[in-house]
């Protein structure tokens, strides 16, 4: 051979060995799209506005990577959200691609068993079975429905010749419907304009977990309660447990158990003295020294919070929550509302104008009347759709016995769960993301939902489902071929009602570009504007440049949107009317409406003003099962990320629990962790305590949402529902659910029934123990420290934080977390699992605290001295997040250069250097190094098997390396989109602009607590917070550098702070106060060994 | 070689010594292969232990919240400790003149090699990524990455790596006449005489071969004289460069030192009484040795307690919050009970020393040295385990639930990787040292003879 021909034939086949060696399999498992569609370019996410399910119906914009969203950013434009998105809301995400979702169409066949049908054999089945039943034997219950959905609901019906509609949310608002008929004459729910209060009070209100709209209430409330410029409101909760919300009190007040309507007479009564009242309500027996001993709370309590309601701008009383749900609600409503009334916040900050569209008044008691008829076999056919009335109601109610006399059933649940089990037929519903849909959480608020990706699974929208069955049916006037045409129809083809009607096709597109039509913004402004945001307004215009369904992050922050409503705002004036001319106590409501003061002589109706009736045992505990911001009433509870979600209050996981106060449990001799029997007259359950001294001695709280029979693998055997000990009541006076109505007796028990119970906190000591971590100031002292912040402490530290990054890098990046804002909601928790890849380890794992998420709200209680001194129990939060640390303890002891200090001042951590010695981790003071023990993001949390169901890996992020065991990880900054920004920038010759990079948790944060920006751009809104003066680093004693600087928390109270729970261990010092803390600092100090003695039992 | 005593020729008594010793060379016995046996078995569950670790992960171990070292650095700590005082004995005493050394130096070197074979172990199984080891090598390589050598835990390879080179050269060093005794002893032609013969590289016992054998020993002596005290300083660089209060103290280095010489004298004790009862080395292994290690016991031991008191009271004089939390934990915390573990056995036990009749007890001392043992490891224990779950964040102070069976059976296997290596060491090589022997007779031995 050749020479050459050699080479000619070597090259050929290598060539040809390098080609196959390149096969396009790999590239295709990398991006499964042979043929790209058009809007869609490899690597570069779409945003898609949309609306999320659920009672608090978020406009979001979902972010969308080769076809799978993988994301949830609030929608800047939807008033409720304003930009943010809740825990819960974030999590819907998972449930898309839960594994335990309902994959295609199931027909019983036999007890306990079904069988796989198609869709045509399921509905056809369906339709028999309407016609048969045709008439008043059709039942529709479904969940708080509103736009197009609820429409079509009623006009199925409507085809069927039935009206037996039945629309239950466990949590209703009846008690407030009825007050707000009795009082205002009107039976509807207000806007409570909490941003624009200067106090407020919430008789049991969770306004910030669950109640009505929280991510709403949580930017209302920032407005009110954020410290700038030396004033802030005041906030006071009355609740006999230390909720989370009540945790961001002022003050926290807790009655006798079902007495608050009686503390809010006594301040009606002291503000309008003995002869005063309104609205039928006569004031006179409820002096505040006449009520003392029935609710507990000091008439001068009640008297100095009269006095603040009046003094200290328009005030707000707000009723609700599970608290006030017994058997007296409405009363405690109608006193509220008298308060509001008498205080003079009718019109100012509680308006008619737009109201919120709660679930139905009657819904409990249709509820009742369907297990009547179910009892009475006049219901044939039972539609069910997304309510769990099994799960969620009392046993006693009778519910599951009741269905059995329903010949067919009909669930349209996504999930399988305990309602979905006793179905006869199962036509499984979309997601959210999978379908077209719309929702009016307010009037003249209307999103738009719209698909994002096609279903996973053999799964329909419920209104093709209704659709086609309706059609089967024979109703005409239902001929929509599905219902995307149906919702398009009805807000653009019919003149007389869509909100675009008349318009062509443009405004159907720009209404789904944004996320809705959402009418008038300026009755929606929150409080006077926020002009804490305002340092974001420079980059508005670049967000105003964004393309709005590919905006990225952009224009998140202030934006022009607030701006234009700010000005609407003060421009309309409408009822609303400005807080100057406001009318003054007592004055008649002037609402938008002009449903004027026929009101105000209405009659209280039945309300009578006594402590609500507690069944049970004399002696025992008056039990509360109390809704949280992770499980809501139930249905967060098969999402991994909302199972390791840990509760804001006890920072427990997977699982329930029985908060104790300390006394009760040394008094029953009861310790923390230990498993207990709770017995009510209507039931038991089995539950571990949790000792926590935010709850009344003579009660008892567990958490609602656990207790799964059904649902999934992630929610089932896990902990215990405490709705199986309430009594199956209605309060009489507005028909509204009772949950908080009996005493529960406690006896150990043993874990014999194959259910995890146990107690898994995520938190180790509860106290700081003087460590000065999570710091308070008084509104005082936290004025006079921002006084003179020129030359303060916090300067001269950002100085040496900013030149902690190359010379001649641009960029130093940075954060501020305001926890003056951070109201503990851990929205920012669960967003940070979504961007960055975090998987769930499971409770098994996270026993040993091995839990993988990268930021952590660390929750602190006062100091047991601190109680012991003041006679007040507090709680702060405190972010905690990798700090970026410019003198970083982590990476000179990396053996490897895995953990390094870029250029631009990050701490990065390179996963594929990574070996694992975890020195790193031990060396790091913040501990949020957190290491891979399993391969966690390929491993059933719960089941430990590999790989992970196949659904849960599509929700990984494309652009955040996906970890594999034995590699050490933390926070990045989400460097991923700091990359994206300055990809875009560069591209544009520029450097990147303030509010360009939003960080996940700085997106989902609903107070925008949480800043992030460049430090070496003077103006940029993060260089200007980190100069406040009431700025410090956590752990500055060790000269780590923090990128991050917390602006300490400050409480609207008289008594000094001295920058609470804390002595020499703090960045700054400040002025005068300084010599003070020395001083306490010094006596702390000594005592140092005896605070460090174990705390609360169970606390580690 | 003037301390013969009395009449006994110098020949009989030479001809005793090498019986004597090389006796412990003779074809194993079913006692040794029982234990070797279950010595294998453990060290195979330990294997298995392993590679269902690597696996699986290390969540199968029991680390937890903030403790992401535990027993495994724990038992490298350990063993390096164990390993020091065989250099101890044979290089530093041997500078000293201190002659009572010559009939444990033998079996203390042999001791440290293997220990240090052990100890050389953990780092590696406590990886995250036991496959990428080699990141942790400096070589030239096509990722571009050399080690940090900031980081203390590259200041460790190098120094249990030059450790391990320099005690096992000079094991094999002092071995080469020993080696040429057993040479000889052996059967000619025997592939045992032929493996003896390369190793001791030709040996004739020449005037002129043995000047230059104590001028090297000399030489080797002091070459590995500072490693005893830099390696364990190093290991201990290993926590007080970091910040974690509980590690991060300047008197680490001498503290650790004393504890390694304390821990590996205990060993030595430990290892010892039983050979010295299965090969009747009874006048070679006397209560004099006895009462000498004892005394090296009673100094370490003091300057370890030291340095405890020391560590407390600098926790109390600083002030810092987090240092007195930390210590005060370390007496009354979750692990108030190790903490007590080590105090009563590195501090109160060791002070039964002070008194001669317990030195001079051989069963006292084994007792003893037992306690030492258990004391040293419970004392890394402490110093890891306790400090790391209870630094400076409250939030993140997390109950570490102790050892899960994948450790214990990693911890068992590795003592029986150690005594596997011993077993064959002691059937391989001279356990005492023939020829240092011979330069002066142990009393016993002479008076028995005469």
């Amino acid at each position: 051979m050749e020479r050459r021909d050699f080479l000619k034939i070597a090259g050929v086949a290598g060539a040809g060995g390098a080609a196959f060696g390149c096969s396009p399999k790999a590239t295709e498992r990398l991006i499964p799209y042979l043929v790209p569609e058009e809007e869609i370019v490899p690597g570069v996410a779409t945003w898609f506005a949309t609306t999320t399910d659920g009672p608090e119906a978020l406009g979001v914009r979902v972010k969308v990577r080769e076809g799978r969203p993988v994301f949830l950013e609030g929608n800047p434009l939807h008033p409720l959200s304003g930009g943010a998105v809740s825990a819960l809301a974030q999590a819907s995400l998972q449930q898309l691609y839960d594994p335990d979702r309902i994959k295609g169409p199931l027909v019983r066949s036999g007890p306990e068993r079904f069988r796989r049908t198609t869709w045509d054999e399921g509905l056809r089945l369906f339709a028999e079975r309407l016609d048969s039943a045709r008439g008043g034997g059709v039942w529709f219950l479904g969940g708080h429905l509103t736009g197009s959905l609820d429409e079509l609901v009623d006009r199925w019906l409507a085809a069927l010749g039935s009206g037996n509609r039945v629309r239950y949310e466990p949590f209703g608002y009846e008690a407030a419907l009825a007050a707000n008929r009795l009082v205002f004459g009107r039976e509807e729910m207000p806007l409570y304009d909490i941003g624009r209060a200067g106090f407020v009070i919430s008789f049991g209100a969770d306004f910030l977990e669950t109640w009505l709209a929280p991510t709403f209430f949580a930017r209302g409330f920032t407005a009110m309660h954020a410290f700038r410029n030396g004033r802030m409101g005041k906030y006071v909760h009355v609740e006999p447990r230390m909720s989370m919300g009540a945790a961001n009190a002022d003050e926290w007040i807790a009655p006798r158990p079902g007495t608050e309507m009686l503390v809010a007479l006594g301040m009606a009564h002291a503000l309008a003295g003995a002869g005063g009242g309104t609205a039928g309500v006569s004031l006179g027996a409820y002096a505040p020294e006449a009520t003392a001993e029935r609710t507990g709370v000091p008439a001068e309590t009640v008297r100095r919070l009269a006095r603040e309601f009046a003094d200290r701008g328009p005030g707000l009383a707000l009723g609700g929550g599970v608290a006030n749900a017994h058997r007296n609600a409405t009363a405690t409503w109608v006193a509220a509302n008298v308060l509001n009334r008498l205080g003079g916040a009718e019109g100012r900050t509680l308006r008619f104008g737009p109201t919120f569209r709660t679930p139905a008044a009657d819904g409990a008691r249709r509820v009742a009347e369907l297990v009547d008829r179910m009892r009475a076999g006049e219901v044939r056919v039972l539609v069910v759709h997304d309510a769990n009335p099994v799960f969620a109601l009392p046993p006693a109610a009778g519910f599951a016995e009741a269905l059995g006399n329903v010949p067919f059933k009909v669930g349209l649940s996504t999930f399988y769960d305990e309602t979905a089990a006793h179905a006869d037929l199962l036509l499984p519903a979309s997601h959210w993301l999978e379908s077209w849909g719309d929702a009016e959480p307010l009037d003249g608020v209307r999103g738009l939902r719209q698909p994002v990706l096609p279903p996973l699974h053999d799964t329909r929208p419920v209104g093709d489902v209704l659709l086609a069955t309706a059609r089967a049916a024979g109703a005409a006037d239902l001929a929509e071929e599905d219902f995307g045409a149906f919702l398009r129809g009805r807000w653009s083809g019919s003149p007389a009602r869509g909100p675009l009607a008349g318009q062509a096709d443009a405004g159907w597109f720009e209404a789904l570009a944004r996320g809705g039509s959402f009418g008038d913004p300026g009755a929606l402004v929150v409080g006077p504007g926020r002009s804490w945001s305002d340092a974001g307004a420079g980059s508005a215009a670049a967000a105003g440049g964004a393309d709005p369904t590919n905006g990225a992050n952009a224009g998140r922050p202030a934006g022009p949107g607030n701006r234009d409503r700010a000005a609407a705002s003060t421009a309309n004036g409408n009822g609303a009317g400005d807080p100057e001319t406001a009318p003054a106590a007592g004055g008649g409501a002037t609402d938008a409406g002009g449903a004027a003061g026929a009101a105000v002589t209405a009659s209280p109706g039945p309300v009578r003003f006594e402590p609500a009736a507690f069944d049970g045992d004399e002696d025992g505990l008056h039990l509360m099962a109390v809704p949280s911001i992770g499980l809501h009433d139930g249905r967060g509870a098969n999402a991994p990320w909302m199972q390791e979600l840990p509760d804001p209050v006890t920072k427990a996981v997977w699982g329930s629990w029985i908060e104790i106060h300390p006394d009760t449990a040394r008094r029953l001799g009861v310790r923390g962790g230990d498993l207990l029997e709770v017995a009510s007259p209507h039931g038991r359950v089995k539950a571990s305590a949790f000792l926590y001294p935010g709850i009344r001695p003579d009660t008892v709280a567990m958490p609602i949402g656990q207790g799964h029979t059904e649902y999934g693998r992630y929610a089932k055997r896990r902990g215990a529902n405490p709705v199986a000990l309430l009594p199956a009541e209605l309060d009489a006076a507005s028909g509204g659910r009772v949950w908080f109505a009996t005493r529960v007796t406690l006896s150990r028990a043993s874990a014999d029934d194959g259910w995890d119970h146990r107690l898994i906190e995520m938190q180790g000591s509860p106290h700081q123990h003087s460590r000065g971590i999570a710091l308070a100031y008084s509104a005082a002292e936290a004025a006079e420290a921002e006084a003179a912040p020129a030359e303060s402490e916090s300067v001269r530290l950002l100085e040496r934080i900013t030149a902690d990054a190359d010379e001649d890098s641009p960029y130093r990046w940075g954060m501020t977390i305001d926890l003056a804002k951070c109201v503990g909601c851990s929205a920012c928790v669960t967003a940070c699992y979504a961007e960055n890849n975090i998987p769930a380890v499971g409770p098994d794992d996270c026993v040993k605290g091995r839990e993988l998420s990268w930021l952590r709200i660390e929750r602190y209680w006062a100091e047991p001295d601190e109680v012991e001194e003041t006679g007040e129990f507090s709680v702060r939060w405190l972010p905690m997040l990798c700090q970026h640390c410019g003198q970083a303890p982590c990476e000179p002891v990396c053996p490897v250069y895995a953990a390094y200090h870029n250029p631009e001042g990050l701490n990065a951590q390179i996963y594929n250097r990574c070996v694992g010695t975890r020195y790193c981790a031990n060396n790091c003071p913040y501990k949020v190094r957190k290491f891979n023990f399993f391969d966690h993001s390929n491993r059933d949390p719960v089941l430990h098997a590999h790989p992970m169901p196949e659904t849960l890996q599509l929700l990984y992020n494309p652009s955040v390396t996906v970890r594999s065991k034995g590699v050490m990880e933390k926070c990045t900054f989400c460097v991923q989109r700091i990359r994206e920004a300055k990809i875009a920038a560069k591209g544009q010759g520029r450097a990147v602009r303030d509010g360009e990079v939003v960080t996940a948790c700085q997106a989902a944060c609903p107070t925008e607590a949480i800043v992030f920006g460049n430090l070496r751009e003077p103006q940029a809104r993060v260089t200007r917070e980190a100069q406040a003066g009431r700025g410090y680093s956590v752990l500055a004693s060790l000269n780590t550098r923090s990128a991050i600087t917390y602006l300490a928390d400050v409480v609207a109270t008289d008594r000094p702070l001295r920058g609470a729970a804390g002595h020499g261990e703090r960045g700054p010092s400040h002025g005068p106060m300084t010599e003070e803390r020395e001083r306490r600092g010094g006596k702390r100090g000594a005592e140092t060994g005896a605070e460090d003695a174990p705390a609360a039992p169970g606390a580690h | 070689m003037a301390t013969i005593a009395g009449d006994v020729p110098r020949a009989r008594i030479f001809r005793r010594i090498n019986a004597d010793i090389l006796r412990t060379l003779a074809p194993p016995g079913p006692a040794w292969y029982a234990m070797m046996a279950v010595v294998l078995a453990v060290l195979g569950f330990g294997i298995f232990c392993l590679i269902y670790q690597i696996r699986t992960g290390l969540g199968v171990t029991g680390y937890a919240n903030s403790v992401y070292w535990a027993v495994y650095i724990t038992n490298f700590v350990f063993w390096v400790g164990i390993a020091h005082s065989g250099t101890l004995i044979s290089a530093i005493l041997f500078l000293f003149r201190s002659r009572w050394r010559t009939s444990v130096y033998r079996v203390s070197e042999m001791m440290t090699v293997f220990a240090v074979m052990t100890a050389g172990l953990f780092p590696l199984i406590h990886l995250g990524r036991i496959w990428k080891f080699y990141y942790l090598l400096p070589y030239p390589n096509s990722r571009q990455i050399y080690p940090d050598f900031q980081s203390p835990l590259i200041w460790d390879t190098f120094a249990v790596s030059t450790y391990f080179t320099i005690s096992s050269t000079f094991l094999f060093m002092g071995l080469i006449p020993d080696l040429a005794a057993a040479r000889d002893a052996a059967e000619p032609g025997s592939i045992r005489r032929r493996i003896y013969a390369a190793l001791s590289l030709g040996w004739q016992g020449t005037d002129r071969e043995w000047r230059h054998f104590n001028r090297g020993y000399l030489f080797l002596a002091a070459f590995a004289t500072p490693l005893v005290l830099s390696v364990h300083s190093v290991v201990s660089w290993d926590f007080a460069a970091g910040i974690v209060p509980g590690w991060h103290s300047t008197i680490f280095a001498p503290y650790f030192v004393a504890g390694a010489i304390f821990s590996g004298v205990a060993m030595v004790i430990t290892l010892v009484v039983p050979m010295r009862k299965w090969f009747g080395l009874e006048d070679y292994l006397n209560r004099n040795t006895f009462d000498n290690m004892a005394k090296l016991i009673v100094l370490t031991s003091s300057i370890v307690t030291y340095a405890y008191l020391v560590e407390f009271f600098l926790a109390w004089y600083s002030g810092s919050p987090f240092e007195r939390g930390t210590f005060w934990d370390r007496v009354s915390g979750d692990y108030w009970w190790a903490g007590w573990i080590m105090l009563i056995c590195n501090s109160v036990v060791p002070l039964a020393c002070w008194s001669r009749k317990v030195r001079r007890s051989i069963a006292a001392m084994f007792v003893i040295s037992i306690f030492i043992n258990i004391g040293m490891w419970f004392e890394r224990f402490v110093i890891i385990v306790q400090s790391l779950q209870h630094d400076f964040m409250p939030s993140a102070w997390g109950r570490y639930f102790g050892p899960t069976w994948v450790e214990y059976g990693i911890t068992a296997g590795s003592f029986a990787w150690f005594l596997m290596y011993f077993l064959i060491g002691i059937k391989l090589l001279p356990s005492v040292s023939v020829n240092e022997v011979k330069e002066m007779p142990p009393e016993p031995l002479v008076r028995r003879l005469a």
